[in-house]
This record gives C-alpha cells, structure tokens and sequence, in this order.
C-alpha cells in the first residue's frame, strides 16, 4: 500500500491527524512566502535531501514530485506538516523497505520535498499567484454594452414608490375625456366578475386601463412574464413599441399568455400594461412572473415602482460559459465558439447604434456639421469602450477613417467602427484597454469589482481629475459605488454562490414523504434565506457572525404552516417577516430549511452533503477529492439502521476518514433536520445523537452537540474568516487575494476583525485593494 | 355535368379532391397531392406557392372572362396578366361559407385562408357580434409545414409572410396567416425589415470581414504590453481570428444563384410610396424564391376593408369608401376598376419576375379577393 501514502492518509493514529490537521492551520494561516526560494537550495538538508530523493524517490514520484506513470502517477503535494511527512517516510518509504530511510536522512529528505514542492508555501513559491490577462466575463460583457450604451442616453432611476400608476377610462378604447380614475395600484391582480373596476363611475360593459412604471430584475437571467385575462391586454417590458405579450383579441375564455425575456439584475426596466373589455362576459387581468430560479407568483409590489424609466440594451447573443476551473468565473481562456460570439455581440450592438445614431450622436442629414457630431460620438464610444483616452492616431485608427462625407455612407461607418472597437482586445480584455496602472485602471477595477461593469460618469470623472491616484479618493468613490443597486447583486450573487443557492432547481423531493413540499415552498424558502442575508448585509450590523447563528427566521405564512411557525395572523400572509423557531436547535444560514433541503436526498438527510459543505464553504476548510468514488445506496443497508448509523459504516475505512472525520461530526450535528429542513427527533424509532468530537485543526478535540455548536465554532474560526475572505475576494476582483502581495489575506483578516466583521467594509476594502494596486502598479 | 357547373355545387374539400384527381385540373393544383412525388424528382423544378390578397372585392363584369376553357379572353381588370394568359386559370365559385362571430370583414380576412371560423371575442366589428381570433391554420402554412418536414423540400425561411401597407395593428382585420388556433402571424410589411432578414447575415459579414486586416495590426500592437506568460492567450485570439477569417472567405465564395438585390434607399412607408414599396417587396420575394429560401408565401396588400388612397392613379378617395359607393355610380365603378388593374399589375409584376428565374415557375394561379361588395 506504500504507493498510496502522500495521496491518502494511511494507518494515522488519532494523534498524528491531529498533527496533520493543525500543520495544516498553520500553513493556512502562514504569510505566503516571497518568491524567491530565499536561499533554501544552499542550505545543507537541502542538498543531502535532494540527493537522497533522486537515489530512493524519483523512480516512482519524478522531478519535483510530479509522478510516473505506472508507477505512482500523481503529484505529491499536501497539507501534511512536516512533522507528519517525516513520520510518514520513515514508516513506509522507500515502497517495501522502509527500513532503508529512516533517522536523519528521513528527516533531511522530509524536509526536502517539504520545502521543494510538496507543501503549499512551496507550490506557491514554484507558481506563484498573479493576475492573470483576462477577457471579460460573459457577464461582465452583456452589463458593459448595456452601461456602455446608456451612457449616450442617461435615465434617471425611479423614486421608491412601490406598485404602478393607473389611469381607468370608462370606454374600451383609452379615450382621454372618458378617463375616470387615476390611481397607484400595488398589483395587477384583479376579478371584477361581471362588475366593472367601480361601480360609480365605470359600467361593467366596457372599459380600458393603463399601468405605467418600471419593473426592478433582482437577479440576472430569463424572466418568464405571465399575463391572463379573458379580455384584451398588451405587455411591455423594456420595449414600450412592441408588446413583449399582445393577448388584444380575446376569444371568450381565460388566456394566460407567457413569454420570456432575458433581463440584466440590479437594473430598473419600463413596464407598461394596456387593457380593455369590451362585451366580454366577465373581466380580470393578473400579471405573474418566474423569476429565474423561483417559482410563478404575482408580481410583488416592491419590484414594481410609479416611476417610469427608460430602456436598458439587453444583449441578446449568448456566450459559451466561461473558464470555472477555480471555483469562481474568469475570462482566462479563449476559444474559438466565444470568438465566434464577441463577433455576433459586437454586430448586435453595431445594428443597435447604428439604426439610431441620429439620437446617438444627436445630428442628422440636413445637419452642416453632421461629419464632426459623428465624429464626437464615436471618439466618446470608442474612448469609454476602451476606458481610455485615445491618442490622436488612435482616433484615426479607430474613429476617423469610418466616418465618411457623405450621409449615405454613415450608417455603415458607424457599424464598422462599432465592430472593430468590440472586437478589439482594448475592450475586451480590460488590463490593455485601461492599462495596468493609472487613474483609468484603478477606476476599471472599482467598476468591475462592484459592478461587473465600466465606470459611470461620477467614476471617469474622478479618474480623469487625478481624485484616484490618492487612497482617500479610491474609498470615497467606493462608499459612493457601494449604494448602487448592481453592487446589491454583485453581492447577492456572491451570497447565491456561497450557499450554493442556485443549485436549488435540482432539488427533488419525494412527495409520499412530504406531500407538501413544492416547488412555491423551495421557492419560499429560497427567498426566506435571501432575505435573512440581505437583513444582515444591508442592515444596521452587517455582521458575518450573525449569519452563522440564531434561530429566527423569515417566513410568510406558508412557510409559517408548513414548519409550523408561530406567525401572526394579522400580517398579510405574502409578507416575509422574522419569527423565531423556537425549541428547535437553528444556527442562522448553516440550518436555514432551505440549506438542509438542498444537502439532502430525495427522501432521506444526508450528512455527508451537509458535513462537506460546512467543511469547505463555512469553515473554509481544504478536501481533496475523496480517493474513491463510493455512492451512498440506502437499499443496501441494514434497514434500521439510522442515518447515522449507515454513514459511519460507509466511511469506516481509514483512507475514507482522512476526510469523513472532520465532514462526518459537521454533518451529524445537524442531523435533527430531516430532508426538508423540519425539525426531527426520531430516526427510525430511534432517538437521534447529534452529539460529536470534533477535531479542531488545532488538534483539540470540540464536543458539538447540535447546529449551534458549530455555528459558535464557525463564527469565531481563523479559518472559517480567512475562507469567506478568500471567497468574496475571488467573487469580486476574479483573481486569488495572493495576487496582490503575500501580506494580502493576512491584512484582510485584521481588517475584518478590527471591524466587527463587517461584510460591507469587507467588501470595499477588498475592492479598494484590488483599485489601489492597479494605481500602483507602475511602482512596482 | 360540365365541369364549372359541377366546381360550382362543390364544398371547397370536395373541389380540391377533385381536382388534384382530375388531369384537366393538374397544372393548377400540383402542389396538393402530388408533393411528395414531386419532392423525390430532382429533375423538376421546385414547386412553389404564393397567396395574394387585395381588399375590397373587384368589379366582376370587369374581372371574369366570360368563356370557359383553354381559349377566353381577358377582361380590362386582368389585361395586365396577358403575356400569361396560357399558363393562367380563372377559378370562380369557390365559395368560404364561414359563418360565426365575427362580421363578414374580419371572417372575409381571418378565416379566407383557414376555412376556420373565429373564436368569439372583444374585436367589434360593423355588425354582428364582437369575435376573436380565427381557430384553424392557414393552408400556406399547412403546406409550407409539409414542405419543411421533408429534407427535399426543406428550405431556410420555409415561408415568408409578406404584406404592403399593412396598419400596425394585430386584429381579424389585419391578418390572414395562421400558425393554428389564435395564432395570427404578422406579415413583414418593411421592405428594408425583410431585406434584414434575408441577408442581414450576408450583411454582417461583410462588415466584420472589412475590420479584420486592423483588428489583426490591433492585436499585433497590444501583444507589446503583455507579459510572456499572457501573450499565450491574445495569440491564441489571434488563431481563431484568423479561423474565422478563412471560414469567411470560403463562405463569400459560395455565391448566391441571384444577387442580393439593390433596395432603393429611404423609401419612408406611407399611402403614396405603396407603389415603390409593392416593388420593393416584390424584388425582395422572387429574389428569395430565386434563392430557393422558401417556397410558399403570402403577399398582402393592405388589410380587410384596406383603405389605401392610389393618389398615383388619380384617384383620392379611400378604396373601401369607394366600394361601398351604389354599383349605379359609373364614377366610382371606374375608379374601382382601375385600383384593381393596378392590383393585376402588381400580381403580373410578380408572374414576369419569377418567370425570369431559370428553371423555376412553370405555373401560377390568379386567386380572386374575397370581398364582393359589387358581387351581390
């Protein structure tokens, strides 16, 4: 089994992966080495080490530890310490004579490989983290045309009065002297039977209604708009020319017309709804939606505002997904299907400003001085696409020689120069069209980093003033980003990622065991947990810890019902308000129902789903892929066995408790929840322990006896910290916090606790960093 | 029993029937049962169908030939179809008794093509009860979906709904294509929307392929401020740009069988631009057709109870004003007749361009509006 032994743990004692564990903290938590080997190749274990490695291990592990091939094929790295790795040696190496590398020459090769490749200061110090070149995101990409565009055409966002203006007239056709009632109505959700809207001034036989205001897309992806009526309605969704749903005609029975559209989070759309009945036998009109990712409801009130708006560029070619290999979205691969769309993009916003470059560029034919009006147009499309000022003969290179004298010829000029400012790496990749230092970088990363986007014009003017290249200026601007509603989803989205909220369409849930269960309460308790979040980010103490703990949590009344939940019955049952669970064991996100729905199976909890997810994403701890993949077959257990009971049978093994010792506690702890997050007793008649020791990576023992437990634990874990860390700052800036200076993580995390772990200083700071160091990094 | 006398007591399932049967009747009708054999013969040109329509009903002294038969003569109103005349057929009597909601003006439209009825519904019309859209699908798609189930017969649009100053509005009155049951489909009625459609791809490429000799000196420039360890990425860019280059220009030389057409620059679509935009729309289709783009189509002019002004004919009035002037009134009459010269002019227009296709039209079918205002 010696070939086994870097990859997986082999006959550990309790003790020794304590050791284990613990060097692993310390690695963790250790400032990433500078770059350079620091002299370690001179010293003398280094030499002896090495050349002991090339007589006894390179047959088997290769140069370097990277492996052979059909001898031991893996690359040898870890988290072991180096305690741990030389014990190991000595035990078991070389393969079948172990005997023949013992004492100091254990030691001396141990440390070796230790310091050459195998631990994580060595990786990094071999391949250390940078910035690399990236293209936009597809995200990124459809947010920067959408900004690059309104950018010509500025539309003021709508005053926060919830629900849409109407006007009622009492003829079928919106005759302004027949407009009886103008109101504010919250929803469009009406059944007027055979009466009419009001029996005073309107006869049930004919009327007509418009709603006039804009709709806010809280996430992005594809929105399905429901409108039924018996009777004639038009929809208008971001386009107030052509109706999005044209139900007009009616044919005398109930139609529910739905449509889709892709719509961009974290921006405000116009909305218009035209009705009318005319003879109908009866009259009502309601207008749903699904969210992406949630179930059909009403469209609630609080998307919907007074206000009207004007429209957003919503790209409509579709990009292949982007490179996610790290965990985290990045532009750092090309191929040729995402060539193929940047051209089709680059062709959809070309049409889209050509059709109408006379309101772009605000000239027309008649116009004497049309040829300079195009030419200011594109210089400043052209310049914002790149976030860049253009030298003169980049203006000819990119502008002028499009521009033609004649009108007839306009038109196509503008395509063109549209298409190749698109295509060219200045817009995509945003490093060479800003450059990598300067006032314009530092405003790009701020923009990216909040925004996914470009800098609007508050942002460029402060780049172009010189108010970037101080670091009061770079935080003043990103307290002022911070309260922009695309900063919301930036966040939400990192919130989604995290929690791994949206992998929630998957879930399935038996139906005999739990016949309530639909997919409008998955949707409620998505949204239940999202706000939760949100109440926290955006609250008054936008705490981390108090993710992590306590029992409330927000429920409508259905969610009230079906947990059986202490509501009050006089709060409108669609409100989502806090209530606490009480006698239940609950520690915030970690036991939210919506959390124990999605780690769980069909029918059953699953503790190892729960345990790993606490493991990585809430203590920020390190798993290799298990060494083999076993599936967990409830059929072929001992029946009554509890859950419990089969995942300690199936992860007995040693190779499998590497892992399962740590995720298994983790994941019995909140065993007491079943598969759609109630709160349970009993499994199989059996009263159910959630009672485990825990081994810390300090290698002390913690006795967690439930959800709370490990939700303390959590919120007051180094590592727990530097992993939420970790993650917002990949979500945010696309790049490893390594990247911007080894002292990086460590600076963050001191930050974050002199600042009562406050996620939205958090985030500014991490963004700040990522803007401050492009202004810097000419000095360096 | 002769065979117009005969056709005459026919319902319109028993008339095809009997047509597709009947030799006599085969050059009409060899689109309908005859598809699939002909789908399989590569030797014979494809077969292929338009519907045109014109509002408002035709004078019929002035219209129907009074012989039956292979030797008649043309009347005034078809006398623009003469250098057609022995590859045209006159069909008089079919009959679209749709009765239900709806007044005779939205079912004339909605259901001519359909033979369905309309739903009932909130669209009033003059008269009658207010009605909805028409329940059935429309025989150009019916066909057009056969054609499109078949690799032989597959081509890229299928069909194009094609139409001449059509109001914006979706109503019974303004639509006469039906995918099925509430499912009006809109005509194009945008010469440059529809020249989009054909050969905005075309179109597109030729833009992108003009950029790319700078985008290339671009990606050259730019390449000097990376790293070593990046320029991996933009060069691996500028492979696939170059890819997409040689793609493109084996694409370009796949020539179309027919050139895009020239469309005449900013015709705006109003009353008095119908004439250059009937052409346009015209050029667009047998140009398509020419391409083998699709195989059936709808051309339709205005909508029920159109009301086109023909200021470009002398004449000032509205057309459906005009036909609901007294059949005695010999001013109108002669207004009349000459707005459906002109339709019969727009329809031999069509027949001479499609005739100048190589190989492709051997025969076409007048069809008759369905509005007989002086017909009663």
């Amino acid at each position: 089994m010696s070939g086994m032994v870097f990859n997986v743990s082999m006959e550990t004692s309790r003790i020794e992966f304590r050791v284990l564990i613990r060097s692993f903290m310390t690695l963790a938590l250790s400032v990433l080495p500078s770059l350079a080997d620091d002299g370690l190749s001179g010293q003398s274990w280094w030499k002896d080490g090495a050349l002991i490695y090339q007589n006894q291990c390179v047959d088997c592990h290769g140069e370097q530890g990277k492996g052979v091939a059909g001898k031991y094929d893996e690359t040898l790295y870890g988290d072991r310490s180096l305690e741990s790795l030389t014990q190991v040696i000595i035990e078991t190496m070389p393969e079948k004579h172990p005997e023949k590398c013992v004492g100091s020459e254990a030691e001396s090769v141990a440390r070796y490989i230790f310091e050459a490749f195998y631990s994580p200061e060595a990786r990094a110090r071999n391949n250390p983290p940078r910035k690399e070149l990236a293209h936009l995101t597809s995200h990124q990409y459809i947010n920067t045309v959408a900004d690059l565009i309104e950018a010509f055409r500025p539309s003021a966002r709508p005053k926060p009065v919830h629900g849409l203006s109407a006007h009622y007239y009492s003829s079928h056709n919106f005759n302004g002297d027949k407009k009886v009632i103008e109101r504010d109505d919250l929803l469009i959700d009406f059944q007027w039977a055979d009466s009419s809207p009001d029996e005073e001034k309107i006869k049930p036989e004919e009327f007509s209604i418009q709603w006039r205001g804009s709709l806010y897309a809280p996430e992005t992806g594809v929105y399905q708009f429901e409108l039924a009526t018996e009777n004639g309605a038009k929809l208008f969704i971001n386009d107030l020319r052509e109706p999005l749903i044209d139900s007009w005609v009616s044919s005398a029975m109930l139609k529910e017309d739905a449509q889709r559209i892709f719509l961009l989070g974290g921006r405000y759309y116009p909305i218009r709804v035209d009705y009318f009945k005319y003879k109908d036998k009866s009259a009502s009109i309601q207008l749903r939606w699904v969210p992406p990712g949630y179930a059909d409801e009403v469209i609630p009130s609080e998307h919907l505002y007074t206000d009207s708006v004007g429209s957003t560029f919503v790209l409509s070619t579709t990009f292949p997904p982007d490179d996610h290999s790290m965990g985290y979205e990045r532009g750092t691969a090309v191929s040729k299907s995402w060539v193929h769309a940047t051209t089709l993009a680059a062709i959809e916003v070309a049409q889209y400003i050509s059709n109408q470059i006379q309101n772009f560029a605000g000239t027309n034919k008649n116009d004497p001085e049309f040829r300079n009006r195009i030419r200011t147009f594109l210089e400043d499309f052209v310049s914002l696409a790149f976030v860049s000022r253009l030298t003169e003969s980049e203006k000819e290179f990119f502008v002028h020689r499009f521009v033609p004298e004649q009108w007839d010829g306009v038109e196509d000029g503008v395509k063109k120069c549209v298409v190749l400012a698109l295509k060219s790496p200045r817009f995509l990749y945003p490093v060479i069209g800003s450059g990598a230092s300067g006032d314009f970088a530092s405003a790009r990363q701020l923009a990216l980093g909040f925004w996914d986007s470009l800098p609007d014009s508050a942002l460029l003017h402060a780049a172009s003033t010189g108010e970037l290249s101080s670091l009061d200026g770079i935080e003043r601007e990103a307290s002022r980003m911070m309260n922009d509603p695309r900063t919301r989803l930036k966040l939400q989205t990192f919130f989604h990622h995290w929690l791994k909220m949206d992998e929630a369409d998957d879930v399935d849930k038996d139906t005999t065991k739990f016949p309530d269960f639909d997919e409008h309460l998955l949707s409620d308790l998505k949204k239940s947990l999202q706000i939760f979040v949100d109440d926290i980010v955006w609250g008054e103490d936008p705490d981390y810890r108090r993710l992590l703990v306590g029992n409330t949590i927000f429920a409508n009344s259905r969610l009230a019902d079906f947990y059986n939940l202490d509501r009050p019955a006089s709060v409108p049952g669609s409100e989502f308000i806090p209530v606490v669970m009480a006698g239940e064991p609950r520690s915030g996100i970690l036991t939210h129902p919506f959390i124990m729905t999605t780690f769980a199976y069909y029918g059953s909890t699953s503790p190892i789903h729960r345990g790993v997810f606490l493991t990585r994403n809430i203590l920020g701890r390190f798993l290799k892929p298990p060494p083999m993949a076993i599936e967990f077959m409830d059929g072929r257990f001992d029946p009554h066995l509890t859950m419990r009971e089969k995942v300690t049978e199936l992860t007995s093994r040693e190779n499998c408790m590497a892992c399962h010792s740590t995720i298994n506690p983790l994941g019995f702890s909140v065993e007491n929840f079943d598969a759609v997050g109630r709160f349970q007793t009993h499994d199989k008649q059996k009263l159910i322990d959630t009672v485990s020791d825990f081994l810390d990576i300090d290698g002390e023992s913690i006795r967690l006896a439930g959800g709370p437990d490990v939700g303390e634990y959590a919120a007051a874990n180094r590592l727990a910290q530097l992993g939420f860390i970790d993650q917002m700052f990949h979500h945010l800036t696309k790049n490893p916090a390594a990247a911007y200076g080894p002292e990086t993580r460590r600076q963050l995390l001191d930050y974050f606790r002199a600042n009562q772990f406050n996620i939205r200083l958090l985030v500014e700071k991490i963004v700040t960093t990522a803007a401050w160091d492009a202004q810097n990094a000419r000095a360096q | 029993m002769p065979l117009e006398n005969k056709l005459k007591n026919m319902k319109r399932r028993e008339f095809l029937k009997y047509a597709g049967l009947s030799t006599g009747m085969l050059p009409f009708l060899s689109g309908l049962p005859s598809l699939a054999e002909s789908a399989q013969s590569q030797s014979r040109p494809p077969q292929r169908f338009i519907f045109m329509f014109s509002p408002n009903g035709t004078i019929p002294d002035e219209f129907w030939p009074d012989e039956t038969g292979s030797s008649f003569q043309l009347k005034q109103i078809l006398q623009p179809l003469s250098p057609f005349k022995n590859r045209l057929m006159t069909v008089k009597g079919i009959s679209n008794k749709i009765r239900g909601d709806g007044d005779g003006h939205m079912r004339g439209m909605s259901c001519l093509l359909t033979a369905k009825e309309l739903f009932p519904g909130n669209i009033q019309g003059g008269s009658d009860t207010p009605a909805g859209w028409c329940s059935g699908i429309s025989i150009d798609q019916e066909i057009s979906n056969f054609f499109q189930s078949r690799e032989a017969t597959r081509t890229r649009f299928g069909n194009l709904t094609l139409g001449v100053a059509v109001p914006h509005r979706a109503d019974p009155w303004t639509r006469w294509v039906y995918g099925g049951p509430n499912d009006p489909i809109a005509p194009i009625d945008d010469p440059y929307q529809l020249f989009g459609r054909l050969y905005n791809q075309m179109q597109d490429a030729q833009t992108t392929r003009s950029i790319l000799d700078p985008l290339k000196e671009d990606l050259r420039k730019v390449a000097r401020f990376v790293s070593a360890e990046d320029r991996d990425l933009l060069e691996a860019h500028a492979r696939f740009i170059r890819e997409m280059e040689i793609e493109m220009e084996s694409l370009s030389q796949q020539q179309l069988t027919h050139a895009v057409p020239d469309l005449e620059p900013g015709i705006v679509l109003e009353n008095d631009s119908i004439p250059q935009v009937s052409r346009m729309q015209i050029d667009l289709l047998a140009n398509a057709f020419a391409n083998d783009m699709a195989r059936v189509a709808t051309l339709q002019y205005t909508n029920s109870v159109g009301n086109a002004r023909m200021s470009w004919l002398g004449i000032s009035e509205g057309h459906h004003a005009l036909s609901h002037d007294p059949d005695l009134n010999t001013e109108s009459k002669d207004k009349l007749t000459r707005i459906n010269i002109w339709f019969a002019e727009q329809l031999a227009m069509l027949a001479a361009r499609l005739d100048s296709i190589p190989r492709a039209w051997p025969r076409w079918i007048a069809s008759r509006s369905h509005h007989h205002h002086l017909d009663q």
